[in-house]
C-alpha cells in the first residue's frame, strides 16, 4: 500500500522543454492497473500537468530563467496519480483574486486553471516559505472494482469552480 | 529519480494559401511552444487580405489552453474584418477539450475543409 512509481524532474522555465511531461505521464500510467479508457485518462492527466507547468513558466517566472520541480507519482489505496510542483517564481498566484472564467464568453485568460480543475479531482495551491507548491490528484477507476466493495479504489471530484487553497477536504 | 532526454516536437508544419478564404492546416502538437508559429501564419493570412480562415486540425494530436486562447483571439480578429474563423477535422481528443471548455459553441466546426468552404 502506497507509492508504486514516482518520477521527479527538475525542469527549466522553457516551454519547449515541457513536452517531456507527455512521455513521463505515459511512463507513469504504464505502471497503473487496467482502467477504463486508459488513453483518455492518460491524455487528460498529461494535459493538466502541462497546463500547470505552462502556468509556472509563463506566470510564476514570467520570462525569468529558473528551474522548478515536478513530481509525478502513482499510488494505491486508493489508486491515484499525484502531481506536485515546487517553484520559486517571483510572481505568486493570488487565489483570493482569482475567479473562474465565464466559459460562455470564450475567455482567453484562466483557461489553464479551468482545464486543470476540470480534468483532475483535486487542485490544491499551497504556497509556503520554502516554495510555491501546487498539488493535483486524479483518482483512477480500476477495472473490476466499485465503490464500497473493498477494492482499493475511489473516485472523488472537486467542483470545477472551487479552487482549493490548502487542503480542500 | 528519472530524467529523459528532451525531444522537441516541431511538427506543427504550416501551409498557407492567400485569398479571401484561406486554409491553415496544423499538424502535431498545437500547444504553447507552437502557438507563436501558428500566430505568425495567422497574421500573414490576415495581412494578405484573408477574412475567412479555415483552420484544419485533422492532424493535431494535442491542444492546450494557450492554443484555445489564440483561436479565440483569431476569431475576434476575423470578425473585425467581417469574416470568420472556422474549424474542421477535429480529432476526438481535441473535440473533447473543445467540449469541456465550451469552445465547440464559440466556433463553427465542420468535418472537413470542403464542408467548411461550403458554409462560407
Amino acid at each position: 500500500v502506497g507509492e508504486i512509481f514516482s518520477s521527479v524532474l527538475v525542469l527549466p522555465t522553457d516551454l519547449e522543454r515541457l513536452s517531456v511531461v507527455d512521455t513521463q505521464t505515459s511512463e507513469l500510467m504504464a505502471h497503473a492497473p487496467p482502467i477504463a479508457e486508459p488513453e483518455s485518462v492518460r491524455a487528460n492527466i498529461a494535459l493538466a500537468v502541462l497546463e500547470l507547468c505552462t502556468n509556472i513558466v509563463k506566470h510564476a517566472y514570467a520570462g525569468e530563467r529558473g528551474k522548478f520541480m515536478l513530481t509525478l507519482s502513482l499510488a494505491d489505496a486508493p489508486w491515484r496519480v499525484e502531481v506536485i510542483t515546487c517553484d520559486h517564481g517571483h510572481c505568486r498566484f493570488d487565489a483570493s483574486r482569482w475567479a473562474p472564467p465565464d466559459m460562455d464568453q470564450s475567455p482567453v485568460h484562466g483557461l489553464g486553471l479551468f482545464l486543470m480543475q476540470s480534468l483532475m479531482d483535486k487542485v490544491i495551491y499551497s504556497p509556503d516559505s520554502t516554495c510555491t507548491r501546487w498539488q493535483m490528484v486524479k483518482f483512477l477507476q480500476v477495472n473490476g472494482c466499485a465503490l464500497g466493495t473493498g477494492c482499493s479504489f475511489g473516485i472523488m471530484r472537486e467542483p470545477a469552480s472551487a479552487l482549493a487553497t490548502g487542503d480542500a477536504r | 529519480m528519472q530524467k529523459k532526454g528532451f525531444q522537441p516536437d516541431m511538427s506543427a508544419a504550416l501551409h498557407r494559401s492567400y485569398s479571401p478564404v484561406a486554409v491553415l492546416p496544423i499538424r502535431g502538437r498545437f500547444d504553447a511552444p507552437q502557438v507563436p508559429h501558428v500566430q505568425q501564419e495567422f497574421d500573414s493570412l490576415l495581412a494578405a487580405g484573408a477574412a475567412f480562415i479555415i483552420l484544419d486540425l485533422a492532424e493535431v494530436t494535442d491542444v492546450d489552453s494557450t492554443a484555445l486562447a489564440v483561436l479565440v483571439r483569431g476569431m475576434k480578429r476575423c470578425r473585425e474584418r467581417n469574416g470568420e474563423l472556422l474549424l474542421c477535422g477535429l480529432p476526438p481528443p481535441v473535440s473533447t477539450i473543445f467540449a469541456l471548455t465550451r469552445m465547440d459553441k464559440a466556433f463553427r466546426i465542420f468535418n472537413d475543409e470542403a464542408s467548411a468552404r461550403a458554409a462560407i
